[in-house]
């Protein structure tokens, strides 16, 4: 069990170890209202990191960390299959980028909608997101 | 006790009166977050995909209080709104947490500096060997002594962290 000391550690660390085994981790909080402390727990059975605190500062943090640990649970945005994600959007006229661009709903999978993202840079978090698996 | 499966707004509810008779009792509460790979009869099979996982998955949440037990499911197209919900509940009933106040950051980097200084600074020893100021002086030693010790260790802190930064970067 290892407490790490600071918060941007514990982030990277934490985000790491679900991306590494995303099947058997699972992330704890727990609130005690006694001392006010506040205690954070991740752990894929193997390692576990643990971060506390008394402070109010990190409550944005923490519930900003919920967020991007709760996506990585669900997996959101499968990878649509992108066989030409890269040369097609530049044969494309710029004015079919842009109506796939506008018309793109969230999650999409269609080849255009990928198209789009990788040529536009709009859905730059998504692209992020797969590229980094 | 047993757990209670409920939808993403009851559970919301729930954990709002569970926070607030937790703060008034002071009774600690536990939430868990994990991924619901459970896929109704069972479970999810994990075939060899290596980066190719496209599969999307609720998100189990429990809440306890050592006492009472309730969980809910979140789809992937709930989360945002659920989220919001969510930490809403959390930042509204973690008020109890203390607000870092200046006073308290300085007094802490004072003792901090100061200790450190005392760790670097190096200390003289003088004064008699025998006789009258004896004591003085094995006092003078003792703690050179023990300067030199916490100095090797936190020579070894600095080089353990310069190393473990490096791997990681």
């Amino acid at each position: 069990m290892v407490y790490i000391q600071s918060w941007q550690d514990y982030q990277e660390a934490a985000e790491a170890l679900y991306s590494k085994s995303p099947n058997e981790t699972r992330y704890c909080v727990k609130w005690k209202p006694g001392e006010a402390k506040l205690v954070l727990k991740i752990t894929d059975n193997v390692t576990c990191l643990k971060f506390k605190t008394h402070s109010s500062i990190f409550l944005n943090r923490f519930e900003s960390l919920n967020h991007t640990l709760m996506q990585k649970m669900q997996n959101r945005r499968p990878s649509p299959p992108q066989p030409a994600r890269g040369p097609v959007p530049n044969t494309t006229t710029p004015h079919d980028e842009g109506l796939s661009r506008a018309g793109t709903p969230s999650g999409g999978g269609s080849s255009t909608v990928a198209a789009g993202s990788g040529a536009g840079g709009v859905k730059k978090k998504k692209a992020g997101g797969k590229k980094k698996k | 006790m047993t757990s209670t499966l409920v939808d993403n707004d009851n559970f919301i509810a729930r954990l709002q009166s569970l926070f607030e008779s937790s703060n008034q009792k002071g009774s600690s509460l536990w939430l868990t977050h994990t991924r619901l790979s459970y896929d109704g009869e069972d479970a999810a099979m994990k075939t060899g995909d290596n980066e190719t996982d496209t599969r999307e998955y609720p998100c189990l949440i429990r809440a306890t209080d050592g006492h009472t037990q309730f969980s809910t499911r979140v789809e992937p197209r709930d989360l945002p709104k659920f989220h919001t919900a969510y930490g809403a509940v959390l930042k509204s009933s973690m008020t109890a947490l203390r607000k870092r106040d200046k006073k308290r950051e300085k007094e802490r980097a004072e003792r901090t500096a100061l200790r450190k200084k005392r760790m670097l600074e190096p200390v003289v020893i003088e004064g008699p060997k025998r006789g009258n100021g004896r004591r003085k002086r094995q006092r003078l030693i003792k703690f050179a002594l023990k300067q030199e010790e916490s100095r090797k260790k936190a020579e070894q802190r600095e080089q353990k962290k310069s190393s473990s930064s490096q791997k990681m970067s």
